[in-house]
């Protein structure tokens, strides 16, 4: 499989999903024009890279890193983004730990707020980073 | 500023007696039909015109933030109003501002709706009022994790981001319009110091 790319626009966030490294980030602003479709090809990637590499044990030996490094996100956005974390949570039951690393701007409460709401529905701990 | 058609004038809840840094004045007002391209165009006029107001960033977020979530559900439910309906709603285009109102920011929109949308609205809005923040986390919760999507692309959750991001009552309002159609306004408020989330 290949990896996923997809550049920022105004109000569509940068995507990079490797299957070569585990590394798998989002950054920029989320509000897509068609928001399903966005993150319709992003968990469609996540499946086919559970069932290609997760599910037939061949994982990067990194491990899986997810990124999310967003300075604004819309509420469907938010709720994309929350199944596709419940997707990369689940390959728990393969052995793989995630690392979920939530950026934020320093005195950008609203986010780091986001990213915790988000962690306490998944019943998943995140890594807050602060950037200055 | 300009003035408000009087069908959309909403009483604005008085949030605090401070009167320390009195203020007043409009950082964004839009009348017309609302796409996706004029939300980016209303974004970038909003950060421009918040530029050199000393706003908190927390503050600015919190408003652009409500902004949105308000600007998309009018597109959303923008059926009275579309290039579908020449006639849109017997002149009722989409209106929104935010303004300064002493140490308020006060957001508000008005929008002609489908009569059949209204239940799902009405029904949310007053529940969302009975809501302390707690209460707000937990019905955010139940809604993100619920994995439902309306058909216009919702995820459920635009209000009750705006009731969380405000911690103010949400205050609204229908009008009847016509046979098919409704005038849903809406007024969010968020303090200057505000640290709800």
């Amino acid at each position: 499989m290949l990896p996923f790319y997809s550049g920022a626009t105004d109000f569509a966030p940068k995507a990079t999903f490797s299957n070569q490294t585990g590394l798998f980030e989002l950054s920029g602003m989320s509000r897509p024009e068609n928001v399903s479709s966005f993150y319709g090809f992003l968990i469609d990637w996540l499946k086919e890279f559970e069932q290609e590499c997760v599910h037939a044990g061949k994982w990067p030996s990194s491990g899986i890193t997810v990124n999310i490094k967003l300075t604004y996100c819309n509420s469907a956005s938010t709720k994309y983004i929350f199944q596709m974390l419940e997707i990369i949570i689940a390959w728990r039951k393969y052995g793989i730990v995630p690392a979920i690393n939530w950026y934020y701007d320093e005195g950008d409460d609203k986010m780091l707020d986001d990213g915790q709401d988000l962690s306490d529905a998944l019943e998943f701990e995140f890594k807050y980073v602060p950037l200055n | 500023m300009n003035d408000w058609p009087e069908y959309v004038k909403l009483r604005i809840p008085a949030v605090s007696d401070n009167t320390n840094h009195l203020e007043r004045y409009t950082l964004l007002d839009h009348s017309g039909i609302i796409r996706y391209e004029t939300i980016g165009e209303l974004i970038h006029t909003f950060k421009h015109q918040v530029h050199g107001k000393e706003l908190q960033t927390g503050t600015s977020k919190k408003i652009l933030l409500v902004m949105i979530e308000m600007l998309e559900n009018i597109m959303k439910h923008s059926e009275c109003c579309n290039g579908n309906n020449p006639e849109p709603s017997n002149g009722y285009l989409p209106v929104f501002s935010i303004r300064k109102d002493d140490n308020q920011f006060v957001i508000q929109s008005s929008n002609p709706i489908k009569k059949q949308s209204i239940p799902v609205f009405k029904n949310k809005l007053e529940y969302l009022n009975t809501l302390d923040p707690q209460g707000l986390k937990d019905f955010y919760k139940e809604t993100i994790t619920n994995g439902e999507f309306t058909n216009r692309g919702g995820a459920g959750l635009g209000l009750i981001e705006m009731a969380k991001i405000s911690g103010n009552k949400i205050v609204y309002d229908f009008k009847p319009i016509d046979d098919h159609c409704e005038l849903f306004s809406m007024v969010i408020t968020i303090e200057e110091t505000s640290v709800n989330l």
